[in-house]
């Protein structure tokens, strides 16, 4: 247990951890407001960018993870 | 005149910049890192950020300054939204002085590691 293992801190660390998922959500969801994404003439849909960017979120946690704690708990070794 | 119009453009420009590649850093690294630094805590063990203390430093001052440049921009416009537009240099200088001391919050905490 850590020194900040405590109810209170553990809940406001989840609070922003919230507040943070909503903020890249919305940002996902503006994106392809600012730069739409065209393959030839066919207006890729947010719902797609929405979802590839938070493929993208996944792996950018994923590499902190792996900076963090190093590469063999992806692999699982 | 034409001087200090050019001066603000650029300002502007630099201030969008910056609060789009912040809006990219939270958005993608601050939950891996609320989850690291405030649920897991644990102490880091062979990670490569403990091997490379460089890039440590450069990872916490690219998402600590990114993150606040963008939270004051979002603030600095909420507050024109709250009928504050009339004052708009008074509202910039508030939220850059606050930018300010956030950023020299952040480097002393880098500075420290």
């Amino acid at each position: 247990m850590s020194q900040f293992a405590m109810a209170p801190f553990v809940a406001l660390s989840v609070t922003l951890l919230a507040f943070s998922l909503y903020h890249s959500i919305t940002w996902f969801l503006l994106l392809p407001r600012i730069q739409p994404m065209k393959i030839g003439t066919v207006v890729l849909s947010g719902k797609l960018a929405l979802t590839a960017n938070l493929g993208g979120l996944v792996v950018a946690s994923l590499l902190i993870a792996s900076l963090v704690y190093g590469v063999q708990i992806l692999s699982a070794g | 005149m034409k001087d200090l119009k050019s001066k603000q453009a650029l300002f502007e420009a630099l201030d969008w910049g910056i609060f789009s590649i912040g809006g990219i850093i939270a958005a993608f690294l601050l939950p891996a890192t609320i989850v690291v630094t405030l649920l897991i805590q644990q102490p880091i063990p062979k990670g490569p950020l403990a091997n490379i203390p460089a890039l440590s430093k450069l990872y916490l001052f690219l998402f600590l300054v990114g993150a606040a440049w963008h939270a004051m921009h979002r603030i600095r416009f909420v507050l024109y939204g709250f009928g504050l537009s009339r004052y708009r240099r008074g509202v910039t200088v508030a939220t850059m002085v606050a930018l300010a001391l956030i950023i020299v919050f952040a480097l002393e905490v880098i500075y420290s590691l």
